[in-house]
C-alpha cells in the first residue's frame, strides 16, 4: 500500500503558495519546504514498557529560502497562517538581510549564484505492508515483550534483553517558482540488544533491523534473539587483541560502516567546497581495489534513506562514487553545487525543518563480487572475522580511519578457533584498506537502523552496507 | 494554545499530565573561511504533552506514560484526538506505579539576549584570533538561541523560565608542512568573547603542531594526561553508572554510600558535583548543586524520577553538568613520562564495558625530563576499572558549559597502539 499524503500539508497548500508568491515579489529566487511527520518509538526492557512520540523525527514545520543581494538566507518556522505571512516577510527583510552589514572587519558576505529553477513536478509515495497504526500500540508492545522475555530465558548470565521498534511516516512539499514536489515516505526500525555481565563489566550484543515500509519488519526480529544472547555470553570471555595488521573478513554491517564512515563522509562535496576533503585531489585516480564499486543514492535502493527529492527540491538519484576502484566523484547539496559549478545530486538533507541542509549520505554501499562467505572464511590462514559495528568517525581531510566493532572471531587455517577479541578499533589509512580488498561476496545487504551525524550533530537517517569483504586492516 | 490543550485534556478525561511549551528564537550563521555563506533564523513554538494512565490490575496499582507533540495550527478536535491516542497507548505500557516529583511554582523574568547581536559578538571573537602565520580558520558555525520554557502540570506545577545559549563549532587548518585540520566546538549561556578567542588561539597552535607531527607514539603502556572535553567525557562513566535507571535495571552496581572506584584506591578519591545551567529539570524538579560522589562514595542517583521512586532514593532530576573538586599536582609537573592527547578523531567512554579511547590526531609525548615531542596516529585504549584507582588531578581549573573542575587528569597504565 502507498503511504498517504498529509492532510495537514494538503490543507496548507494555498497558504504555502501565498507565502511563496509574496517572497517572489521581493526576491529573484524563493522556495518553501513544508514537512509533516510522525515518529513513534516503542521498547521493552527491565526498565519497563515504553511508547511515545520521537521528538527528533516528529513535527510539522516550514523553511523559506531566499536569495537577497548578499546571498542565501533561510527562515524556519512552524506556524503558517495568513496573518503570519507578513511577519515572516518582515523578519527576513528586517532581521536576516541586515546581518551582512554588521560583520566584523575582514569578514564579508560569501559568493553565490542564484539557483536555476527548472520546471519539475513530483508526487510520489513509498509502500508498506503493515501499517504500524493499524497494528496498534498494544500489539506492537506485546511483540516486544515476547522478544524481551525470550531473551531473558536464554541464560542466567543474560541480565537484559531490550527490544525496540520505531517508525517514521513523513510528508514533504517543496514549492518554488517552477517546482511543485510532494512525497510521502515511511521507514521502520527495530533492534534487539542482549546484555551479559561479569564482575563490573557489562557486555552488549546488538542487532538492528530496518526497512522502507512498516511494521512487517517485526516478524524478522524474534528469529535473531537467541543469536544475540549467544554472542553476549561469548563476549564475557573475550580478550584484548594484540595491535597489528590482520587479514580480516568483514560482515556486510562492518563493510557498511567502512563504506560510510571511512570513505562516504570524505566524498560529501560540501567538504570539497571548504577544502576539508582530500578526495577532491583523487578524482579519476585509483583509490580502491578494482573489485570496489561504490554507490550512494536515495533513488538507488529501497531502504531507510530512500526519498524522491531532497530538502532543497533536487530529485534523488543513484551516484556511482567509485567505479572498479577509480574515484569518479562525490555527491552534493544545492549550495555546494553552486560553489563547485556542478549539478546537485539530491543529497541536501536537513535533520529537521529547524536546521540547515548539508551534503549528506543516503543509502551508501559497495556492489557485490563473486565469492561466498564460506569461501572467504576458508581462504583465511590466520585472521579474523569482524562483527557488529558500534561506532565510527570520519576524517575526510586525512583519510584516517577510526571505526569500532564489538568483537572479532579468530580464524586459523580457514576455521574458527572459538577465541573472541573485544573491543576492536580499526585504524590506518583509508586507501590502504580499500586497495587491500581481495574478495567480495555475491550477496549485498544494507542496514538502516542508525542515524548519521555531521561531526557531532545534524542526525539524519541513512543506510549502508555491501557484501562480505576480505581485506587487510590495522587493528588497535 | 495552552488553554486549548488543557481544555482538550479535560475533555478527554485525562487526569495526570504535564505540558512543556518551548518558544524558541535563533540566529544561525555559517562561514567558509572569512565569508558568510548562509544566514538563518528560526521562530518556533512547540508543545510536548506527557500523559499518565493509571490502572488497577488484580489489586496492583500500575501507571503507563505516553506523550504527544502539539503544534501551532492544530485545532481542539485534532489536539483531543492525539491526546486520546497518547493516553490509550500509555494504557498499553503499564509499569509499577510511581509518584511524580513534587510540583514547583516559579516564574522567572526574561533576560536580555538579542540572538543576532550575540551571534555577531562571537563571530568577531572567533575571527579576532585568526591572525597566525600558518594556521587559520577554515570554517565556522554559530547558533545563538533564546528560549522560554513553560512547564504546567495537573499536579499544580507552574514554572516558566528563560534560557539563552550561544554555541557552535569551528575548524582550523594548517597547510604547511602538511595539510591538516582540527575540529573544536564551543557553548556558552551568554556570549563570552574572550573565552572563545582563547579557545581559537589554542586550536590554531594545536593545528600548527599537528602539521609538524609525523610519527606515532611507539606502542606500549603509558600514563595518559587528559584535558578539557576529554576529561569531561571520562566522567560520563560515573554519571551514567549512577543514573537511577541504570541501577534499577542492574546494569550498574553503584550504591549510595559505597565506593564508585572499587577497593584499594591509591590516587585521588573522587569528589564529583552535579551542577546545572537551567533552574529546573525537564520533569520540573528544582535543580540545586549537589554531591554526586564525595570522597569516592556515591551520594545520590540522578536521572528520571520514576526510577528514583522505584529505588526509594531522592528524586533529584537528570543532570548534564559536572564539577570536580579534586586537585593534587600542578599541570606542568604532570607532564613527565606520559602522553597528552590534544585531539582525537572521537574520544569515547563506554560506561557499560568501561572501555575508553579513540584515535589520536595530535598528542604530546613527554620523556622523563619533560621534553616534548609531537605524535599523531595510533589510538588510546583504556579500561576504567583498573585506571580509576590511581587518578591524579591538576591544581589548575577549567570551566566549560558542562564542566567545572581541574584542567587535567592523569590516568596510569593505559594501552596506546602505534601505527
Amino acid at each position: 500500500m502507498k503511504v498517504p499524503e498529509s492532510q495537514t500539508l494538503t490543507s496548507l497548500r494555498p497558504l504555502l503558495r501565498e507565502l511563496l508568491d509574496a517572497l517572489l515579489k521581493e526576491y529573484e529566487y524563493a522556495s518553501v519546504l513544508a514537512v509533516d511527520g510522525i515518529a513513534k518509538k516503542y521498547s521493552c526492557s527491565k526498565a519497563g514498557l515504553a511508547s511515545g512520540q520521537d521528538a527528533l523525527n516528529s513535527g510539522k514545520g516550514f523553511v523559506a529560502r531566499v536569495y537577497d543581494k548578499e546571498g542565501c538566507c533561510e527562515y524556519s518556522f512552524n506556524e503558517l497562517t495568513a496573518s503570519a505571512i507578513p511577519h515572516i516577510i518582515d523578519d527576513i527583510r528586517e532581521k536576516l538581510s541586515p546581518i551582512t552589514g554588521e560583520l566584523p572587519e575582514g569578514v564579508e558576505p560569501g559568493d553565490y549564484i542564484i539557483p536555476k529553477d527548472e520546471p519539475l513536478f513530483i508526487n510520489e509515495s513509498t509502500e508498506y505492508k503493515v501499517d504500524p497504526d493499524e497494528l496498534g500500540d498494544e500489539r506492537i508492545l506485546e511483540k516486544l515483550k515476547a522478544i524481551h522475555e525470550l531473551g531473558l530465558k536464554y541464560d542466567d548470565r543474560i541480565i537484559e534483553c531490550m527490544a525496540m521498534f520505531s517508525y517514521r511516516r513523513f510528508s514533504k512539499i517543496f514549492l518554488s517558482r517552477e517546482k511543485d514536489l510532494e512525497q510521502n515516505v515511511m521507514w521502520s526500525n527495530g533492534a534487539v540488544a542482549a546484555l551479559s555481565k561479569k564482575d563490573e563489566a557489562v557486555k552488549n550484543s546488538f542487532r538492528g533491523f530496518s526497512n522502507l515500509g512498516g511494521a512487517e519488519l517485526m516478524d524478522e526480529m524474534e528469529k535473531h534473539v537467541a543469536d544475540e544472547c549467544k554472542v553476549a555470553i561469548e563476549l564475557l570471555d573475550a580478550v584484548s587483541i594484540e595491535p597489528g595488521e590482520y587479514e580480516c573478513i568483514c560482515t556486510p554491517e562492518v563493510t557498511g560502516m567502512i563504506v560510510h564512515e571511512a570513505f562516504g563522509h570524505g566524498v560529501e562535496m560540501d567538504m570539497f567546497v571548504k577544502d576539508r576533503a582530500c578526495a577532491k585531489n583523487y578524482i579519476g585516480q585509483q583509490v580502491a581495489s578494482p573489485l570496489v564499486t561504490m554507490h550512494d543514492g536515495a533513488a538507488a535502493v529501497k531502504q531507510t534513506a530512500t526519498y524522491f527529492f531532497d530538502d532543497e527540491g533536487t530529485p534523488s538519484q543513484d551516484t556511482v562514487v567509485i567505479d572498479k576502484g577509480i574515484l569518479t566523484g562525490g555527491f552534493c547539496d544545492a549550495r555546494s553545487a553552486e560553489h563547485l559549478g556542478i549539478s546537485p545530486t539530491g543529497n541536501g538533507r536537513r535533520e529537521s525543518y529547524e536546521r540547515k541542509a548539508y551534503t549528506r549520505m543516503t543509502n551508501t554501499w559497495f556492489e557485490g563480487g563473486t565469492s561466498t562467505p564460506e569461501e572467504m572464511i576458508a581462504s583465511v590462514k590466520d585472521g579474523l572475522l569482524l562483527e557488529e559495528p558500534t561506532s565510527g568517525m570520519e576524517d575526510p581531510k586525512n583519510w584516517g580511519i577510526q571505526c569500532m566493532v564489538s568483537f572479532a572471531r579468530e580464524i586459523k587455517d580457514g576455521k574458527f578457533t572459538g577465541r573472541i577479541f573485544s573491543p576492536i578499533v580499526l585504524t590506518g589509512y583509508v586507501p590502504d584498506l580499500l586497495k587491500s580488498i581481495t574478495m567480495m561476496s555475491k550477496d549485498v545487504e544494507l542496514s538502516g537502523s542508525g542515524f548519521c551525524g555531521k561531526g557531532y550533530k545534524e542526525w539524519v537517517k541513512v543506510s549502508d552496507g555491501g557484501p562480505w569483504m576480505k581485506a587487510r586492516i590495522r587493528l588497535g | 494554545m495552552l488553554d486549548t490543550i488543557i481544555s482538550a485534556l479535560n475533555n478527554a478525561n485525562i487526569d495526570v499530565w504535564q505540558i512543556t511549551r518551548r518558544d524558541i528564537e535563533s540566529c544561525e550563521l555559517f562561514f567558509i573561511k572569512k565569508k558568510l555563506d548562509l544566514r538563518r533564523m528560526k521562530k518556533v513554538c512547540k508543545y510536548d504533552v506527557k500523559v499518565w494512565h493509571d490502572m488497577d490490575v488484580d489489586g496492583k496499582k500500575l501507571r503507563g506514560e505516553g506523550n504527544a507533540y502539539i503544534y501551532p495550527g492544530m485545532d481542539e478536535a485534532e489536539i483531543t484526538a492525539v491526546l486520546k491516542s497518547a493516553y490509550t497507548a500509555a494504557g498499553f505500557a503499564p509499569n509499577p506505579f510511581y509518584e511524580l516529583p513534587k510540583p514547583e511554582v516559579e516564574n522567572l523574568p526574561d533576560v536580555e539576549f538579542d540572538c543576532e547581536k550575540a551571534a555577531l559578538t562571537m563571530v568577531e571573537a572567533l575571527y579576532k584570533a585568526d591572525n597566525h602565520d600558518k594556521g587559520f580558520i577554515n570554517s565556522a558555525e554559530f547558533f545563538a538561541e533564546k528560549c522560554r520554557i513553560t512547564l504546567v502540570g495537573s499536579n499544580g506545577m507552574n514554572i516558566s523560565y528563560p534560557t539563552t545559549d550561544i554555541k557552535g563549532e569551528f575548524v582550523v587548518q594548517c597547510k604547511q608542512p602538511q595539510d591538516v585540520e582540527q575540529y573544536r566546538s564551543f557553548e556558552y549561556s551568554l556570549p563570552d568573547p574572550d573565552s572563545l578567542t582563547e579557545k581559537v588561539n589554542a586550536a590554531i597552535i594545536a593545528v600548527e603542531d599537528r602539521a609538524n607531527a609525523v610519527k606515532s607514539a611507539p606502542a606500549g603502556i603509558y600514563d595518559v594526561v587528559l584535558t578539557g572535553d576529554h576529561m569531561r567525557t571520562m566522567l560520563d562513566y560515573y554519571l551514567e553508572r549512577a543514573d537511577a535507571s541504570t541501577v534499577f535495571a542492574h546494569y550498574s552496581d553503584f550504591r549510595i554510600g559505597e565506593s564508585v572506584q572499587g577497593e584499594d584506591i591509591v590516587g585521588s578519591k573522587l569528589n564529583i558535583k552535579l551542577l546545572h545551567n537551567e533552574p529546573f529539570s525537564a520533569e520540573g524538579i528544582r535543580y540545586t548543586d549537589r554531591d554526586l560522589v564525595k570522597d569516592g562514595k556515591l551520594c545520590c542517583m540522578p536521572g528520571q524520577s520514576r526510577f528514583a521512586y522505584y529505588l526509594g532514593v531522592e528524586q533529584v532530576g537528570r543532570y548534564y553538568k559536572l564539577g570536580v573538586d579534586n586537585a593534587g599536582m600542578p599541570y606542568r609537573e604532570m607532564l613527565k613520562n606520559c602522553i597528552e592527547p590534544i585531539s582525537f578523531s572521537d574520544f569515547q567512554m563506554d560506561a557499560f564495558s568501561g572501555h575508553f579511547g579513540g584515535e589520536i590526531r595530535l598528542a604530546y609525548l613527554y620523556d622523563e625530563n619533560g621534553n616534548r615531542s609531537l605524535v599523531t596516529g595510533g589510538s588510546v585504549n583504556g579500561e576504567i576499572f583498573s585506571c580509576q584507582k590511581d587518578i591524579v588531578f591538576s591544581d589548575e581549573r577549567y570551566s566549560a558549559y558542562d564542566y567545572e573542575g581541574p584542567f587535567a587528569m592523569k590516568v596510569k597504565g593505559v594501552s596506546v597502539a602505534g601505527l
